[in-house]
């Protein structure tokens, strides 16, 4: 890919140059790695051809994607920042700077469903091991793997609304999954579920966990494939057993796949639960589920706070740009260490199974 | 790999073969129990909804006294049918709205760049991590001024917005990917844009687009927060929200909701069932989107 670039500065003039290369480098995006389908190699050229009238047809194709982006993105977050500095009495409308946010920051209930959102974060490092874990057993069992995936990724294909639905009715004193454990003899285990304010959350919890580790199993089992085995291989011949030769070699090489994977998970139960406790338990017991977007869809669609809500919302579109940033950051923080060491990983995988190798012999 | 381990390795080969310390029949047992896990909803929803109220009350689990199909026949006297209709416009309009204004986009940021276009590109992608919350009380607002709150048109919109950022960024992915000298060869015949986008990029991007298809039917499908607040009538619900306000309003009609459920799931299900690969690339696909 690197070919294109340096023989193309010879035939372009000077300006289209910067923009060809500007270009190449702009196309690594961030979020970039899943889609499958595009090859490197092929992106090195792109269009030279700039013939009069392009500006035009540019703005003719882009206009329709400016316009929805507009209408949808742009126009809307303008016109919340306003609505949350201004007080709706009737059809009055007041400024009143930044009171709504302190309402909302002073409002207990805001800063329980804070909490709650930032207590379901115990999901994440829980759906990074279970989706790791399965990914790793898809991969061992790979003769039996194909119906197992069927199965396990059913949970995705259901909406999260029936899947919602479905979870309210077991969860119940008398439902499916108390009888359930009865049955096994695991009866002490009995708990009302989504009525006992302790737990709900955690119920909650697990619903989620339940539906979005299957987005990790579909990530971290692409990511397998497209590993060398030779490493792994050269760790058994060593003597190290496969888990901890998965542990030394597998793991570090997808620590990629897997950052991602904790971002969008991070990402989901902090800004996306709404479908879930909706669902499920409308914020209730008392207020043990709510959470931000479902305490801002609440405020704003049932008890018609529209500006405290509106507030509410400009605080979670930051916190979730935020989000997105320090993992931007801490992203390229950890490509460039990789990059360091980018013989690293071999090098590790060598060296882990000798130690395991030495301490068996 | 010329110089393996092995090389400075001291042991027989014959035990370095070691079996997994945890054998096989455990791996088994733990993938078996998690697609129990993951299947056991889906079981309970059609276990369900084939019994009457009495016998789910009795025991939730045990097998059904009588298999009991009136739970759907209700179902559809609660407007399900309709729903069913409602989600399949919506779905089928966000769809095509967002590929017909998405792949243009795409094949601009490629093939007509321009200063700033690529940061317009980066803004573009990064619209994608703004939650639908956020947009949804000024949306509704404006909706509601423009007197389209309970029409189709304002949720169609709303999701091909949504929808836009991971479909031009797929979009940018894939047609870049298409060889230069296909576009040189149409050039030097003298094709406009439009007419290569339509007869060139289009067709080699064919799958893509399928992939990109089922990837916004699945979300636009199965999406709850706007249809909820956009579509406030009974009757022009879709079926994710006309589900969540049915098991809202029967809350001891269990097995009647259920079979709503079932009735909701089963389309995906089928499409599932039979394409499973397509649903695989799709579910890859849009790994980026969420």
């Amino acid at each position: 890919m690197d070919t294109p670039i340096r023989v193309w500065p010879l035939i372009l003039r000077q300006k289209d140059r910067c923009r060809v290369v500007a270009r190449d480098q702009g196309s690594s995006l961030a979020l970039g790695q899943a889609v499958p389908g595009t090859s490197d190699a092929s992106r090195g050229l792109r269009s030279p051809r700039r013939g009069r009238g392009n500006g035009w047809y540019a703005l003719a194709f882009l206009l329709p994607s400016l316009v929805l982006v507009g209408l949808i993105f742009i126009y809307p977050v303008y016109s919340l920042i306003r609505m949350s500095l201004y007080q709706s009495l009737g059809s009055l409308s007041l400024y009143v700077g930044l009171d709504n946010y302190l309402v909302a920051l002073n409002d207990p209930l805001f800063l329980t469903s804070v909490r709650n959102n930032l207590v379901l974060m115990i999901c994440v490092p829980i759906m990074i091991a279970i989706a790791l874990a399965l990914a790793l057993l898809l991969f061992e069992q790979r003769k039996s793997a194909p119906i197992y995936r069927f199965f396990l990724f059913v949970p995705y294909i259901i909406s999260i609304t029936v899947s919602g639905i479905a979870f309210s009715a077991m969860l119940t004193k008398n439902g499916a999954l108390n009888q359930l454990l009865e049955a096994v003899g695991l009866g002490f285990l009995r708990q009302d579920w989504l009525g006992d304010p302790k737990i709900a959350l955690l119920s909650v919890g697990g619903v989620i966990i339940w539906r979005e580790a299957v987005l990790g199993i579909v990530l971290f089992s692409a990511r397998l494939l497209t590993l060398s085995t030779e490493p792994l291989e050269a760790a058994m011949v060593d003597g190290a057993t496969r888990w901890r030769a998965h542990w030394n070699i597998t793991l570090p090489q997808m620590r990629g796949i897997i950052g991602f994977y904790a971002i969008t998970s991070v990402i989901t139960v902090a800004v996306w639960t709404f479908s879930y406790v909706f669902v499920m338990t409308n914020g209730g017991p008392g207020n043990a589920t709510m959470t931000a977007d479902l305490y801002i869809y609440q405020n704003a669609f049932t008890v018609a706070q529209m500006n405290l809500a509106a507030a509410a919302a400009t605080i979670v579109l930051v916190a979730a740009i935020a989000v997105v940033a320090i993992a931007g950051l801490l992203g390229r923080a950890g490509s460039r260490q990789a990059g360091k060491s980018a013989t690293g990983s071999r090098r590790a995988g060598k060296s882990a199974s000798r130690q395991v190798g030495s301490r068996t012999s | 790999m010329s110089q393996r381990p092995i090389a400075n390795s001291q042991q027989p080969i014959a035990i370095t073969h070691r079996p997994w310390r945890l054998g096989a029949v455990v791996q088994q047992a733990i993938l078996g129990v998690a697609s129990i896990v993951a299947l056991f909803p889906l079981w309970f929803m059609i276990w369900t909804a084939i019994r009457d109220q009495n016998d789910y009350f009795h025991s939730p689990l045990g097998w059904p006294r009588t298999i009991h199909w009136d739970n759907f026949a209700h179902a559809f006297e609660a407007n399900i049918g309709r729903w069913v209709l409602n989600s399949t416009i919506v779905t089928g309009g966000a769809v095509l709205l967002v590929t017909l204004v998405s792949v243009p986009a795409a094949y601009a940021f490629v093939r007509l760049p321009f200063r700033g276009s690529d940061l317009l590109l980066r803004l573009f992608v990064f619209l994608m991590v703004i939650p639908p919350i956020v947009m949804l009380l000024p949306l509704f607002a404006l909706m509601t001024s423009l007197g389209r709150v309970n029409h189709f048109d304002s949720v169609i919109v709303a999701y091909a917005g949504l929808m836009f950022p991971f479909s031009v960024f797929m979009m940018v992915r894939y047609i870049e990917g298409i060889p230069n000298e296909l576009y040189e060869a149409a050039f030097v015949e003298g094709a406009s844009h439009l007419r290569i986008l339509w007869s060139i990029v289009v067709p080699l991007v064919g799958p893509a687009l399928v992939t990109l298809g089922i990837v916004n039917a699945l979300w636009a499908w199965n999406e709850l927060l706007i249809a909820v607040v956009m579509l406030q009538r009974e009757e022009s619900r879709t079926l994710q929200a006309g589900l969540a306000l049915l098991k809202g309003k029967n809350t001891m009609d269990i097995p009647l909701v259920m079979a709503g459920a079932t009735i909701s799931a089963i389309p995906l299900l089928l499409l599932y069932l039979f394409g499973q690969r397509v649903f695989m690339s799709g579910l890859l696909a849009g790994a980026v989107k969420e």
